[in-house]
């Protein structure tokens, strides 16, 4: 499975805006006899005419074909094969080996937005908007993500967390901050493609004590973070706007100033924020893609723990299968 | 090109103060000494291999006293009967300026044989992807004859790729966005025919 490139935005203040970074290193090509329709990497966007088309993946931006002369292909017969278009390709063996592909449309009620979880914090608060992490990999068993000692661990059923999720604003309320823009990062559209629309998250535990009518104001919330070389839960307090937005409590300067760092996540570890990715064509099985961290959560199969493991798939040790999580 | 100009292309062409395997010799290039420099043309056998670079001329190699009519005329003197050197030695002592010459990269050259010598290699392109390339053809034709009465044994021609026939099934593509599945016709051990490309 391709990888999800290493992308992140920043503002750059000498020309007052925002701007994405892409790590193109982070993407490569796979083949799969399996069609898979809802991963974005599988979608390729196709522009130009008159027979010249830059063909651009749709998750990592890789450009296939970058204003590659395209023709149609005859069979034996003489006759136009349809969908399929060839170019010259490289020379591989002493051969030039010319590329042919054929081009699938993408269901047409597609969206930018499709391929990752898209929910609106509106609907995130709601009560029925809480979700077990279910992970089947082990021993066949159905295993769920739940707490051990506050680490984040595969177990039986019995002891699945109910998590829920926020909408992540890339700058939070900060009292020090005089950025004036508030930023999502599904603003910010993919390498001039306007292809790939996507939100960030946090992942925290459902409040029992709150409920839908009470979302606002000073809350206790458990987060998913990143720590030691596992994922594990950490409670900061947090005050929720109407919009439902949460930002660190602001109000008490010193346990601002303590926790800022830690609940930013920006330096490494803390409160992880991610994009959470489909990864088959089942509607609920995703991945957990952190950010800032530039990891993806994977199952440990010898302890069971949700640990960080690269982006792209790597040998045997971190295969994506042990990334999959049913939201259920 | 002039006819100097072209005299002192050939002389700079050749490498100077190095040993060079293929020539058998050292110092050439550069020097007077042309017609040791031009003897391996021919001694050394057929098929030689001779890097492009070999005849390019480099501005950066020193020593470009220009020749001499004197030399020139002494390695016509002392140059075989064979036709290359006597194509050499037509054209190095000719005085009239020779403006149908020309010269491009040499991939090989045959060296028993050789005196700018073109060897155009068509290499038949994958037999399981016949369709949609123009077969090329080169002929001999009056223009190279005329070349070849001054030794000129290579085919002087122009190939381009037949633009107007390509277009008419140029691909024709709404744009938006595809899955795109490889419809290559042989499979690879990497890459097998009809996979859906991520």
């Amino acid at each position: 499975m391709a990888g999800t490139p290493n992308t992140w935005i920043y503002y750059d203040s000498a020309t007052d805006t925002w701007k994405k970074y892409v790590d193109t290193q982070a993407s490569n090509v796979v083949y799969s006899p399996v069609q898979l329709k809802k991963v974005p990497a599988a979608q390729w966007v196709v522009n130009g005419e008159a027979g010249f088309y830059t063909i651009t993946n749709r998750e990592s931006g890789l450009v296939d074909k970058n204003n590659t002369y395209l023709w149609k292909v005859k069979d034996a017969e003489g006759n136009v094969v349809a969908d399929t278009y060839a170019c010259l390709g490289k020379f591989a063996n002493g051969e030039l080996l010319n590329d042919t592909i054929k081009l699938v449309a993408v269901d047409p009620e597609f969206k930018l937005t499709d391929g990752y979880l898209n929910i609106s914090n509106e609907n995130a608060l709601k009560e029925f908007n809480v979700f077990n992490f279910k992970f089947t990999t082990i021993a066949g068993k159905e295993m769920f993500i739940g707490d051990d000692s506050k680490v984040l661990k595969a177990l039986a059923e019995e002891n699945a967390l109910n998590f829920k999720v926020e909408k992540t604003r890339l700058w939070d309320r900060d009292i020090y901050d005089n950025y004036k823009q508030v930023v999502y990062p599904e603003d910010f559209l993919t390498y001039g493609t306007d292809s790939l629309m996507r939100s960030l998250y946090r992942v925290y535990l459902d409040e029992v004590s709150s409920n839908a009518t009470e979302n606002t104001g000073v809350h206790e919330r458990t987060y998913v973070v990143l720590d030691g070389g596992a994922y594990k839960l950490a409670t900061y307090r947090v005050i929720v706007d109407e919009l439902g937005n949460a930002s660190l409590d602001y109000t008490d300067q010193a346990y601002y100033d303590a926790n800022i760092d830690a609940f930013n996540g920006r330096i490494g570890g803390g409160v992880c924020t991610f994009y959470i990715k489909n990864i088959s064509d089942t509607a609920n099985d995703f991945v957990l893609v952190d950010y800032y961290n530039k990891y993806r959560a994977f199952v440990n199969q010898s302890t069971g723990v949700l640990e960080p493991a690269g982006l792209k798939s790597q040998g045997a040790s971190n295969v994506y299968d042990n990334s999959v999580l049913s939201f259920v | 090109m002039d006819k100097a100009a072209e005299q002192s292309w050939w002389k700079t062409a050749l490498p100077v103060g190095v040993t060079n395997t293929l020539f058998g010799a050292t110092n050439i290039g550069g020097s007077a000494d042309l017609a040791t420099a031009m003897a391996p043309f021919t001694t050394v056998g057929a098929n030689t291999t001779i890097s492009t670079d070999t005849y390019y001329p480099d501005p950066t190699v020193a020593n470009k006293t220009a020749l001499t009519a004197a030399a020139i005329k002494t390695y016509a003197a002392t140059g075989t009967a064979s036709v290359e050197n006597a194509a050499q030695a037509a054209f190095l002592t000719s005085t009239t300026a020779t403006a149908d010459w020309y010269y491009s990269g040499i991939e090989e050259h045959n060296a028993s044989a050789a005196w700018l010598s073109n060897m155009i290699k068509l290499t038949t392109l994958t037999s399981s992807s016949t369709y949609n390339h123009s077969e090329v053809s080169v002929g001999y034709d009056a223009n190279d004859a005329a070349l070849g009465v001054k030794g000129y044994k290579g085919i002087n021609t122009k190939i381009t790729i037949g633009q107007d026939a390509a277009l008419n099934d140029a691909a024709y593509i709404d744009g938006g966005v595809y899955y795109i599945q490889n419809a290559n016709r042989v499979s690879t051990d990497l890459l097998k025919s009809g996979d859906w490309r991520y």
